[in-house]
């Protein structure tokens, strides 16, 4: 065939991969329809949103500011390390609280919990026998995967953690991996060392990795939320070195901060590493206006209470009630507990923020704007029963 | 009161590696817009960082309009720089009228010394350009410099950092790595 020839031919329709014949065939028609419409509709821009970081940074930043310093950032973690320095506890009875704690996420329940199964690492037969006690206790929205059956998810988890009668053996079991070095390296973190373990695989972070495997297998965790939140509290409870170095959204592992960052800055991103980014811009946007949280475990609750500060659903001192409202409606907590926590309370808090010194029992309603479904908004299932 | 600190010097006098010392154990997130610049708790640096040829040479030629327009807007209430690029009378005076409390610093030393530290980090600069730059620094130093913000780049490194460390644009907010 000569080229003269070839020329003449009908060129082939464009083929777009991945495309039905069917589908192929839809699209002059759309682009037809398209035609017939006026030009003006076609041009006419979409709803422009700007998005809240962008226009209310300084003022979400100085929320978050007030929110830190009144420690309502996570209320329970001051709390439940001022507990521990309370009674005296050593490093084993340090990280069986944790791990209770943890089981329900109420510190109430967590203390009549403890009080059942002993201050140190319980046997399973010993967690099986309260089971309908333990199992009565009020857990929060976020442990409602183990709602009914927190003993079940204690005896479980014992089992995988070995012989409870063996000196030292939660230690063994958490600082399992760590060697002295990479200890020392993430205490001593500088910027290389940032920059090291942010852009490529480094000690520290295949560690945090071995930690998150690790906790991830064990029976009765909802996700990865629950090895955050449980590294979080080794950290700040016990001072255990587990500190992640991002909020690991490149790696899908948390659902709730990505939405809230899609919802601050407008962007809708399901690319993990792109959300990363908008979670680093959140940090450095409080950093520019003088509130310098660094941990990644801080900036999660941050990013939160920033979306619920737009929503008008969060005021500084939530947090600080809605631990007093459990404290109130917990019946199972005996009297000496109860003035234990508000001791632990008042240690850890401004008096301000502290409603059994100034007279109310829960959340403050009249701190919020009214709305109609305030009541479902507003309240967090305490008892998920 | 909003702090701004420029370091200025002629070329090889250890600005960059100074700056760096200073920032040592302060953690940064580098922000790509409306210019390159790096944030770290409670302060900017104008510019990125990189090994050689760092700070505000790492920003386009045109870039002072810009800088000038989101120094005007923004709520950062302590910045810091170094290096050539914003270094001119004109930035400086821009700076002052929008109300920040500028303090400019000279890292000084031998033209000898500064070309053997040049030509050890390979770096070739036009002889003209290097006198012209010295020339540049010598008139800001007699029209900006206060006399106790001249530093002998001879000194130690960390006597030299320490000293910038402890300008109020640079301390920041001590980083909370814990609840209280």
């Amino acid at each position: 065939m000569n080229l003269a020839k070839r020329k003449q031919l009908p060129k082939p329709p464009p083929v777009t991969p991945g495309w039905s014949r069917e589908r192929r065939s839809l699209v002059p028609r759309a682009k037809a329809r398209l035609s017939e419409l006026p030009k003006q509709r076609i041009r006419q821009p979409t709803l422009f949103i700007v998005p809240p970081m962008e226009e209310r940074e300084v003022e979400i930043a100085h929320f978050i500011g007030q929110v830190h310093r009144a420690n309502d950032l996570d209320p329970n973690i001051p709390v439940v390390r001022e507990l521990c320095r309370m009674r005296g506890y050593d490093g084993e009875q340090q990280r069986w609280f944790v791990l209770v704690y943890a089981a329900y996420h109420n510190l109430p329940s967590a203390v009549v919990a403890l009080r059942l199964l002993g201050d140190r690492l319980a046997s399973r037969g010993h967690i099986l026998s309260v089971a309908p006690q333990l199992n009565e206790l009020p857990v929060t929205v976020q442990r409602r995967v183990v709602s009914g059956h927190v003993a079940e998810y204690l005896a479980a988890l014992v089992e995988c953690i070995g012989d409870p009668t063996a000196p030292d053996r939660l230690q063994t079991f958490m600082d399992y991996g760590w060697s002295p070095e990479d200890r020392q390296r993430v205490w001593n973190k500088g910027r290389s060392e940032y920059y090291r373990y942010t852009l490529k695989p480094s000690p520290v972070l295949a560690q945090w990795r071995k930690f998150r495997r690790r906790w991830e297998k064990l029976p009765g965790q909802d996700g990865r939320w629950l090895t955050y939140e449980t590294a979080r509290l080794l950290r700040y409870v016990v001072g255990l070195p587990y500190k992640a170095p991002h909020l690991a959204l490149r790696t899908q592992g948390l659902h709730q901060p990505a939405a809230a960052l899609w919802r601050l800055y407008g962007y809708h991103s399901g690319w993990g590493t792109v959300v990363d980014r908008l979670a680093e811009m959140f940090r450095a946007s409080l950093w520019r206006n003088e509130v310098a949280i660094e941990d990644w475990e801080l900036i999660e609750f941050a990013i939160r209470k920033a979306v619920l500060y737009i929503d008008q659903r969060y005021y500084v001192g939530f947090g600080i009630d809605e631990m007093l409202s459990r404290i109130n409606r917990l019946p199972e907590l005996q009297p000496e507990e109860r003035a234990e926590l508000l001791q632990a309370r008042a240690a850890c808090f401004e008096p301000r923020y502290l409603g059994e010194v100034n007279d109310w029992s829960g959340v403050r309603r009249s701190l919020l704007p009214p709305r109609e479904d305030f009541h479902l908004r507003l309240l967090r299932p305490v008892g998920s029963k | 009161m909003r702090n701004l600190f420029y370091l200025i010097g002629v070329p090889g006098a250890g600005k960059s590696t100074i700056f760096q010392r200073a920032l040592k154990d302060i953690p940064v997130i580098s922000e790509p817009r409306p210019f390159l610049h790096c944030v770290y708790p409670g302060g900017v640096q104008l510019g990125g960082l990189r090994e050689s040829f760092s700070g505000t040479d790492t920003l386009p030629m045109n870039v002072q309009p810009n800088v000038l327009h989101w120094l005007s807007t923004t709520t950062c209430a302590n910045i810091v720089a170094e290096g050539d690029r914003l270094a001119n009378g004109q930035f400086f005076d821009a700076v002052v009228a929008q109300g920040w409390r500028l303090t400019v610093a000279s890292l000084e030393l031998p033209a000898s010394i500064a070309a053997t530290r040049r030509e050890s980090r390979r770096s070739y600069q036009n002889p003209s350009w290097v006198r012209g730059r010295g020339t540049k620094v010598t008139n800001l130093v007699r029209a900006y410099v206060r006399p106790e913000w001249r530093m002998n780049a001879l000194d130690p490194i960390d006597l030299l950092a320490k000293r910038l460390g402890d300008h109020p644009a640079f301390k920041g907010l001590p980083v909370e790595s814990r609840q209280a």
